[in-house]
C-alpha cells in the first residue's frame, strides 16, 4: 500500500489458496482480503465495506465462511482458503455457479462472489436447506440489485440439482 | 410463434465472468507504477473558498502530487 | 480501508504462561485479540490503536464446550457459531444458543467469540441476557490466580467490564444441576429493526421456575440496550411469583419498563425503547412459559 507516515511491518505468510500453496510477503496490518486482492491479484473477492457488514468479501477459511476483511493475513497462515476463483474445478462450474447463471441471480455481480461462497458452505453442511435456512445463511450478504429472490431460488435450485445428481 | 429471444431465458453476456470472479471492476484494476488518488471535498456547502494550503500534504512521504482547482486551466462552468 | 490498521506487533502465545508474560511485557500497548470482529472494526472505524495484538486463539483449554459436574462450561474463545450449533448448549441452555444465533451474520459468528462479545461489554450484547437469567458465572484468570464473577456483575458501563489489566476472561459456566435445571425454561427476544445484522434496540430474556401446580415460583428478567449495562429487572422478577395471569404478566412487564433507563440515540428513542421493553417482556414471559409447558417432566 502507499506510504504515508507509517512504518509498515512486514511478515511472511504461508497458506493454501484454492488448493495451491502460497508464500507471501505481506504486512502485519494487512487483512486476508488485502492479501488476496493486493498481494496476490485475486480480485474475485470484493471489498464492499471493510467492516464485516456486507459479506462481499466472504471466503471459506478452513471450510467456514468468514469476512476476509476481518481476518488478518497473518492469522491465515497455515490455513486453507477457498475463494470464488477456486469454485471451478476441472474446467467445470460448481453447481451453485450454474444455478446462479440459470436463475438470473447475477446483476451487477458485486455481491456474487460472497453469495456463492456462503452458499457453497451452506450446501456442503446442509445439502437440503429449507428456504428459511437459506435466507438465514445469506443474512450477512447484502445485494443492492436483485432483491434476493433469484439468489434464494438459485441456491434452492443448486441443492435440488445436487440431490438429483446424488440420486443417480 | 416461438421467438428466439423474447420470452426465452437468456444468459447474461457477462454472467460467466461474474460468477467466476474474472469480471474486472474499477477497484480491481492494477497497473505497474499505479498511483492512488483521493478527492477531498469541502465540508461546507455554498462556501466561498478563500485559500487551500496544500504544503503539508505535499511534503508527506509517498505523496506524488496534490492538485486543486487552481491547477486546472478551466474553471467549472467556464466555457472553453 | 486496510491502511487504517497500524499493528506493529502480532503475537500468538501458545500457553497461559506465555500469555501472561506478554501481557506484563506489553502493558497498555497490548490488546487481547480473539475473533477480531470488534477489535478490527474499532481499529478501522473508531480510532482504536493497538500496537500489539495478542492473539489468544492458540491457548489450549480456552476454547470448547463441555458438560459435567453440574455445569455447562464454554471456553471464552469458543466461536458464536460453535455455540449456536452445539447440541450441548441447545440442550442445557437453549436461550443462549438462540441468542447468539441473532448476533451479526454467519460469517461474523464463525469468527466472533463469546468471550469477546462479553469482554466488549456492550450493553446491547445479545449473549448477556440469556446468560444472566441462566445464572451464568464468568471465570477470570490472571497470573496470580482466578476469580469467579456472576455475569450480571461483570459489566461496569458501556465498553467497560471488571477485567483488570493482565486479566483474561477464561470461561463461561452455566449451572445445570437438577436444582438449577428449571432455568432452561428461558427465552430471549430481540427487537433490532431488521431480521438480522442489527444491534438490539431492546433485548429481553426471561427464565421461569414453576411448581407442580403450574404457578411461577421464581422468575428472572434481564434487559439489554436499556441501561449502561445489562439490567436485571428485579421489580419485574418479584412480580412474577404466582399464577401467570395476563394481568400479572402485564404488570411484571410494566415494572421492567419502569426499571429500564434507556436513552435516545440514532437507533431509537427512549420512549420507544420503554414501549419495547413492555411488549418484549410480556412475550418473553409467555415464550419461557411455553418452553416449560412443552418440556416433559423429569
Amino acid at each position: 500500500m502507499t506510504g504515508g507516515n507509517r512504518v509498515t511491518v512486514k511478515t511472511q505468510i504461508a497458506l493454501t489458496i484454492n488448493s495451491t500453496p502460497y508464500t507471501v510477503d505481506s504486512g502485519l496490518s494487512q487483512t486476508l482480503l488485502g492479501l488476496l486482492r493486493d498481494d496476490l491479484g485475486l480480485t474475485g473477492t470484493k471489498e464492499g465495506c471493510g467492516t464485516g457488514d456486507c459479506g462481499a468479501c466472504t471466503v471459506l477459511l478452513d471450510g467456514k465462511p468468514v469476512n476476509a476483511c476481518l481476518v488478518l493475513a497473518v492469522e491465515a497462515s497455515g490455513t486453507e482458503v477457498l475463494t470464488v476463483e477456486g469454485l471451478v474445478v476441472g474446467g467445470e462450474l460448481d453447481p451453485i455457479q450454474s444455478a446462479f447463471l440459470a436463475e438470473g441471480a447475477v446483476q451487477c455481480g458485486f455481491c456474487t462472489a460472497g453469495m456463492l461462497m456462503v452458499s457453497k458452505a451452506l450446501l456442503t453442511e446442509n445439502p437440503t436447506p429449507t428456504e428459511p435456512e437459506v435466507r438465514q445463511a445469506i443474512a450477512g450478504d447484502l445485494c443492492r440489485c436483485t432483491g434476493y429472490v433469484r439468489i434464494v431460488r438459485a441456491i434452492l435450485r443448486a441443492s435440488e440439482a445436487s440431490a438429483a445428481g446424488r440420486g443417480n | 410463434m416461438t421467438l428466439a429471444i423474447v420470452g426465452q431465458p437468456v444468459e447474461r453476456l457477462d454472467g460467466i465472468d461474474k460468477i467466476t470472479g474474472a469480471a474486472i471492476y474499477a477497484a480491481d484494476l492494477r497497473f505497474p507504477g499505479m498511483l492512488h488518488a483521493k478527492a477531498l471535498r469541502s465540508p461546507h456547502p455554498h462556501a466561498r473558498i478563500v485559500s487551500i494550503d496544500v504544503e503539508e500534504a505535499r511534503r508527506l512521504p509517498g505523496v506524488i502530487a496534490v492538485a486543486t482547482g487552481s491547477d486546472h486551466p478551466v474553471l467549472a462552468g467556464e466555457a472553453v | 480501508m486496510t491502511d487504517r490498521l497500524t499493528i506493529a506487533r502480532y503475537r500468538a502465545p501458545e500457553t497461559r504462561e506465555q500469555l501472561f508474560e506478554l501481557l506484563r511485557l506489553e502493558g497498555t500497548a497490548g490488546r487481547l485479540y480473539a475473533g477480531g470482529t470488534d477489535v478490527l472494526v474499532a481499529m478501522k472505524e473508531k480510532g482504536l490503536r493497538a500496537e500489539c495484538l495478542i492473539d489468544v486463539k492458540r491457548i489450549p483449554g480456552l476454547s470448547g464446550i463441555t458438560a459435567g459436574d453440574g455445569r455447562l462450561s464454554i471456553g471464552a474463545t469458543t466461536t458464536l457459531h460453535e455455540i449456536e450449533a452445539s447440541p450441548l448448549v441447545r440442550q442445557a441452555c437453549p436461550a443462549l444458543a438462540e441468542s447468539v444465533a441473532m448476533i451479526g451474520s454467519l460469517q461474523v459468528r464463525n469468527r466472533g467469540t463469546l468471550g469477546g462479545n462479553l469482554a466488549n461489554a456492550s450493553p446491547a450484547a445479545d449473549s448477556t441476557p440469556a446468560l444472566i437469567v441462566s445464572a451464568a458465572e464468568l471465570e477470570l484468570v490472571s497470573e496470580t490466580g482466578a476469580r469467579t464473577v456472576p455475569v450480571e456483575d461483570f459489566f461496569v458501563g458501556p465498553g467497560r467490564s471488571v477485567l483488570r489489566p493482565g486479566e483474561l476472561l477464561w470461561r463461561i459456566s452455566i449451572p445445570t444441576t437438577p436444582e438449577m435445571e428449571p432455568l432452561r425454561h428461558a427465552a430471549y427476544l430481540k427487537f433490532g429493526g431488521r431480521e438480522a445484522m442489527d444491534i438490539a434496540l431492546v433485548g429481553v430474556a426471561v427464565s421461569l421456575r414453576f411448581d407442580e401446580g403450574g404457578s411461577c415460583t421464581e422468575g428472572r428478567v434481564a434487559l439489554a440496550s436499556v441501561a449502561p449495562r445489562p439490567l436485571r429487572a428485579t421489580g419485574a422478577e418479584a412480580a412474577l411469583v404466582g399464577e401467570l395471569t395476563d394481568e400479572r404478566v402485564r404488570q411484571a412487564a410494566a415494572l421492567a419498563a419502569d426499571q429500564a433507563t434507556p436513552i435516545d440515540d440514532v437507533r431509537g428513542s427512549a420512549s420507544y425503547r420503554r414501549n419495547l421493553v413492555q411488549v418484549l417482556t410480556e412475550r418473553a414471559i409467555r415464550a419461557a412459559e411455553a418452553r416449560y409447558r412443552s418440556t416433559p417432566s423429569a
